[in-house]
């Protein structure tokens, strides 16, 4: 024993999952039920062979609202004999029916879990999922709720609208949401959560379906949608009251399905108003209706356009001159108008937010406007006091200043002039050229020379008579 | 094509999309077939109507922001609503 009676550890450490999980084998093989032969009767929900030719088997039970399953694993090697044996062709006969299994219980180490080693499959009849299934069939057939004929998204409006009854959490809504991003026009996707596995699975799809009700939204589908899972996940969608209510909400807005694998078919499939393999391809078909949709529009436009281009020429060529340019005005003038009218249309849903944005955008700067003025009228008034008071306080140190700059200016004036040849004219003088120029020393002239004296009226020739350089 | 020409806004507004698309298949394919001695009136009344019948079944194709704000409002109350 592991742990022998009363000598059990406090704790029990382990230094990975590989040696705990091997402990646990080790339990396992020192068990009654090891290396020993058991037969279970139970149904088969899938059978699926690996790449190497090996056969898993799923095995589910519901009993007492409790889902059972369990894995069976064929080896290749046997699972001819097997076949032969039960004069099976392929593994898809083996699910949806019952089954007695026999062989010998094997625990797994790398999935800590327990498997059916088959080493024999008898038949045992179908299997409950199967009856129950072709039972609410058979009910809903003759209440006329089952679909009939195959209905094509090509028979809806355009689809710009979508509620969709998922599990947030789950794949499929994932994979819905990203294929439905491919559309031109991408549609409004709101989600009503709903469980989507267990015993709330009814009355959550029931309450959801109730919601998209009230909201009064004009949904132009309801989609349920769950990705792949185990036939005993799905077979909670086997009800009777869910089959009647999806069939009576199909007259309000058609629902479409894609549950589970592409081999699975629950109850909501025969009832829906169209049923698909896996969540992706209902998001495909939609995307493909818009895209379709939009496609079509918009060639027809073109060729609209175009033809009718056509049309107006022709009827240029056969016009005289004068009522061709008059016509031409005409249609000019009309194009010109119902192209603007079809711009007008299309952009004025743009405009309109635009103009809140702008709107809001505006408030806010006259908010931010006046705010910053009344700062700013604060801010002048304060200088502007202070800017008097300064003056009224400091007037008369700023009289004696000014005199004492004027003073300064002038001797500065009187300093800059005295040496310039001018020095003599703007000191009420006069000043004598010679030759057109200035003289400003007696050493420049010479007896008998022809002088200017200039004046601050005029100017006067004269002769020099004599000359006489001052001691200096 | 008279019929067409009658048609009103209203008339154009209350139709599915697919009689829609019929109705510009069949003037295109007046259009197409057009001769020489096709009334340039008539035929301009015709494109005018093509032009209101592609208008509203532009906007069976996409919901305007404004739409899809009111109708987001209704999912959100109605999601948070308490049954």
């Amino acid at each position: 024993m592991l742990f022998p009676e009363n000598n059990f550890p406090d704790i029990v450490k382990f230094e990975n999952i590989a040696e705990l999980t091997e402990q646990l084998k080790i339990i396992f093989q020192k068990s009654p039920l090891y290396d020993t032969q058991i037969e279970v009767k139970s149904d088969i929900t899938s059978a699926k062979k690996s790449k190497r030719g090996d056969l898993f088997i799923e095995i589910s039970q519901q009993i007492n609202n409790s889902n059972y399953s369990l894995t069976a694993f064929i080896p290749q090697g046997l699972l001819k004999y097997i076949f032969s044996f039960e004069t099976l062709k392929s593994p898809s006969e083996l699910p949806g029916k019952k089954w007695i299994l026999k062989g010998k219980i094997d625990f797994w180490k790398s999935g800590a879990k327990y498997i059916i080693s088959v080493n024999s499959i008898l038949p045992l009849g179908e299997s409950e999922i199967e009856k129950k299934r072709k039972k609410i069939l058979a009910s809903l057939k003759l209440k006329n709720l089952l679909r009939v004929s195959e209905n094509s998204l090509k028979g809806l409006e355009p689809i710009k609208k979508i509620a969709v009854i998922s599990s947030p959490t789950a794949a499929g809504f994932g994979d819905f949401e990203k294929n439905i991003n491919h559309a031109v026009n991408i549609p409004i996707v709101h989600l009503y959560p709903a469980p989507m596995q267990g015993a709330q699975t009814v009355p959550g799809i029931e309450k959801a379906l109730r919601k998209i009700l009230t909201s009064k939204i004009d949904y132009d589908v309801a989609v349920i949608i769950r990705g792949g899972g185990s036939k005993s996940d799905l077979m909670y969608f086997d009800d009777e009251k869910l089959g009647i209510l999806i069939a009576s909400f199909n007259k309000r807005i058609p629902i479409l399905t894609g549950i589970g694998h592409e081999q699975d078919k629950t109850i909501p499939d025969y009832v829906s108003w169209k049923n698909y393999s896996t969540p992706t391809e209902v998001s495909r078909d939609i995307t493909n209706q818009i895209n379709e949709y939009n496609d079509n529009l918009k060639n027809l436009e073109h060729e609209i356009f175009y033809s009718f281009k056509i049309i107006q020429n022709n009827i240029e060529k056969i016009a005289d001159k004068d009522s061709l340019d008059k016509i031409k005005m005409y249609l000019n003038n009309l194009l010109a108008r119902e192209k603007e009218k079809v711009d007008s249309s299309f952009s004025k849903f743009d405009r309109e937010i635009n103009d809140i944005l702008n709107e809001s955008t505006k408030t806010l700067l006259q908010n931010k406007i006046f705010h910053t003025k009344s700062k700013i009228d604060v801010l002048t008034n304060s200088l502007e006091n202070k800017f008097f008071d300064y003056i009224k306080n400091n007037s008369f140190y700023m009289d004696i200043n000014i005199k004492n700059k004027e003073n300064n200016i002038t001797k500065s004036f009187q300093n800059l002039t005295v040496n310039s040849p001018f020095a003599s004219f703007l000191n009420k003088g006069s000043i004598i050229k010679k030759d057109g120029k200035i003289i400003d020393s007696v050493n420049l002239l010479k007896k008998d020379d022809e002088v200017q004296i200039v004046l601050k009226d005029g100017q006067a020739d004269s002769i020099i008579k004599k000359c006489e350089t001052w001691e200096s | 094509m008279e019929e067409i020409i009658k048609l009103t806004k209203k008339d154009i507004e209350k139709m599915k999309f697919k009689e829609q698309i019929a109705l510009l298949e069949e003037i295109n394919d007046y259009f197409q077939n057009a001769t020489e001695e096709n009334d340039i009136e008539n035929a301009l009344e015709i494109y005018k109507k093509a032009l209101d019948i592609l208008t509203y079944a532009r906007k069976k194709l996409t919901t305007i922001k404004e739409e899809k704000k009111q109708i987001d409002e209704k999912y959100e109350e109605i999601k948070n609503s308490v049954e």
